[in-house]
């Protein structure tokens, strides 16, 4: 039976390669929408990381928190650690944590991110292989950097300025960056970042200044474990000698509250208006740009699903078609002792089956071209997305196919069922 | 093999068919003639049960067709009867032995290649096995509807104007493979017609008067 409706459905390839690419093609985008909507989903959300403010320059707050937390758009700008001193203060009364970032550069188009040892602990991190910076110009790599780039501990860099990886703003008057640690993959935008202290920033773009070559430290791959009190008492050391260059620049404090209340929210509205600083709630500001794409998603959901019912009807009309064609076969399985059912079930098999190709050539099309997107993110935005996962709502899409399928043979099922063989067949 | 009986059938109130009581045996050739309005499809459709019996009793292989339901005369009629029609139709989709496979496997018997394949031989395609049936000429898709009603070793062959569309040779030709095949393989067979020319090559004929 169903090597038969395979024969009958094969038997018209022009028809069934419309069908199929109907359905291939709305299985396909709404594939796609569902594993970007998830995964995009997913890396935002985690990368939050309990992050409740971010301090920055004055500017677009979405870009200040796609900048310092997601690290894919340009600063704000700069801000001074006299400007900013109040907040890094370990006994201020409604800040629990505070972690300062420094960016500037890149390495191949990783960002190298100086800061202290807190920004670990936001993210609980591990360590692969390697210890945490201690001095100056020793950098953390994420795993995806190391893994990308190859990179090995003690290998050694020069640092680009700006984010594009470009030969002719090399730093190469500066000691080289040296690898001392890599982190255990942990999916988030850690992953994707090269880690150093404050100062190394400050030391690369502090041209003409004599800077001394060190020797090079003895490193060992052995990996190092750290405990969130340990990273926080260092944390805290970092901070208090941060607190004493006033002068100097960071781009960004990323914040964690004691608790939530109206002073935390006062709070961002004090910096906003009283202060050159600018304060953004990062789950607002996401918020805000889930609305915005949201409007984009939806038209592309619409036009997805507005593609899988015209796939429907093409398969209803084709095999209303075709019905005429084949009514006497059909007849003529009824006087070799096929069943009413039998035909009903046949026709309904074949929309089933054009259905399930479909969504097969769709599945396989929308991961494909997550797999490509990925590419692309991975080179601009140095984000992955992962084309090998398969959601639940995957499956459920493929029931919606089947069904839209099963609905369009419905008619041409019934009116199999409903052949008149002694007319049909015995018709002069 | 098949004996009809007080068959009666009416589609409207006051004008009932009534049919001739005949019967045919195992390797016996009938042949009914009919004008067009004699009711010979409706008494191809009631042998064949696709209409339902009113009045009076059809036996086909010791079974009478009447206390039989729906679905067993589906099986009943691919298992019991071959049937040959003035146009060759066939499932498109499949190749002209799948073709006559089929017939096997809706007749809820086991697929027999062998068997098929016998056939196709005897009636000199079996070089055209593997193509589709819109392949063939009508003579040779003609011959493959036969091995077709033949395939599953039916109590009898019904013929609906198997010849009404063909010239003097090809009648010839097509009649004297229907009555060869037929009772090679033990089968009655039915011919109903109202092909005049069929009338001198039966010995046994009933004449369906017009009502």
């Amino acid at each position: 039976m169903i090597r038969l409706a395979i024969k009958n459905i094969f038997h018209k390839p022009l028809t069934l390669a419309l069908s199929v690419s109907l359905f291939a093609l709305g299985a396909g985008l709404i594939t796609v929408l569902l594993l970007l909507n998830k995964q995009l989903g997913d890396q935002f959300e985690r990368n939050l990381a309990g992050i409740e403010l971010v301090i920055g320059a004055k500017g677009s707050p979405l870009q200040m928190i796609l900048c310092n937390m997601y690290h894919i758009d340009a600063p704000t700008g700069n801000i001074s650690i006299g400007e900013v001193k109040p907040f890094l203060n370990p006994k201020h009364p409604l800040i629990r944590q505070a972690v300062p970032l420094s960016l500037g550069d890149n390495y191949k188009g990783y960002r190298i991110v100086g800061t202290t040892p807190g920004f670990l602990t936001l993210y609980t991190s591990t360590f692969q292989q390697g210890r945490i910076w201690q001095e100056d110009f020793e950098v953390v790599a994420g795993a995806g950097v190391a893994d990308e780039l190859g990179l090995k501990i003690g290998d050694t860099f020069f640092s680009v300025h700006g984010f594009a990886d470009d030969d002719d703003m090399v730093h190469d008057y500066t000691p080289p960056f040296r690898i001392v640690g890599i982190l255990e993959p942990n999916g988030s935008v850690l992953d994707q970042l090269l880690l150093c202290n404050s100062a190394t920033v400050w030391k690369v773009h502090a041209h003409g200044d004599e800077l001394e070559t060190v020797e090079p430290p003895v490193l060992e791959a052995t990996p190092q474990e750290y405990s969130e009190e340990q990273l926080l008492e260092w944390h805290a050391e970092a901070i208090d000698e941060l607190v004493t260059k006033d002068n100097l620049d960071i781009t960004s404090v990323l914040v964690k509250f004691r608790g939530r209340n109206y002073q935390t929210l006062n709070m961002m509205r004090n910096i906003n208006e009283q202060t050159n600083l600018q304060a953004a709630n990062p789950a607002i500001e996401i918020n805000r740009l889930y609305l915005l794409l949201g409007v984009g998603i939806e038209a592309l959901q619409a036009l997805a699903i507005l593609i899988m019912i015209v796939s429907g009807l093409s398969v209803f009309i084709s095999m209303l078609n075709a019905l005429k064609q084949r009514k006497y076969e059909l007849a003529l399985m009824r006087v070799m002792g096929a069943s009413k059912a039998k035909l009903l079930i046949l026709i309904l098999l074949e929309g089933v089956l054009i259905a399930v190709v479909g969504y097969a050539a769709g599945a396989l099309i929308g991961h494909t071209a997550v797999g490509v997107l990925s590419g692309f993110m991975q080179d601009a935005y140095k984000y992955a997305l992962d084309p090998f996962v398969y959601l639940s709502q995957e499956f459920i899409l493929l029931f919606a196919c089947v069904g839209i399928g099963m609905l369009a043979a419905l008619l041409p099922a019934i009116q199999a069922y409903k052949t008149d063989i002694a007319s049909t067949l015995t018709q002069k | 093999m098949i004996t009809v009986q007080g068959v009666t059938h009416t589609y409207r109130e006051e004008d009932p068919i009534s049919f001739p009581d005949f019967s045919c045996d195992r390797g016996d050739q009938l042949l009914i003639l009919g004008a067009s309005g004699s009711g010979k499809t409706t008494l191809l459709n009631l042998i064949g049960g696709l209409l339902k019996l009113q009045k009076g009793q059809i036996t086909i292989g010791g079974k009478a067709l009447d206390k039989l339901s729906v679905s067993e005369l589906d099986t009943f009629r691919g298992q019991y009867i071959g049937m040959v029609f003035q146009k060759p139709h066939f499932v498109g989709s499949l190749s002209v032995l799948e073709n006559i496979t089929l017939a096997q496997s809706l007749a809820a018997k086991p697929v027999d290649k062998e068997r098929a394949m016998q056939l196709l031989t005897r009636l000199k395609i079996d070089k055209l096995a593997l193509k589709k049936p819109d392949q063939l000429s009508v003579g040779e898709q003609q011959r493959a509807t036969i091995a077709r009603a033949l395939v599953n070793k039916p109590a009898i062959v019904l013929a609906d104007e198997p010849t009404s569309a063909l010239d003097d040779i090809n009648c010839d030709e097509v009649v004297s493979l229907l009555e060869n095949a037929a009772s090679q393989e033990g089968s009655a067979l039915l011919i109903v017609t109202h092909d005049q020319r069929l009338k001198d090559k039966f010995k046994n004929f009933v004449e369906l008067t017009p009502q």
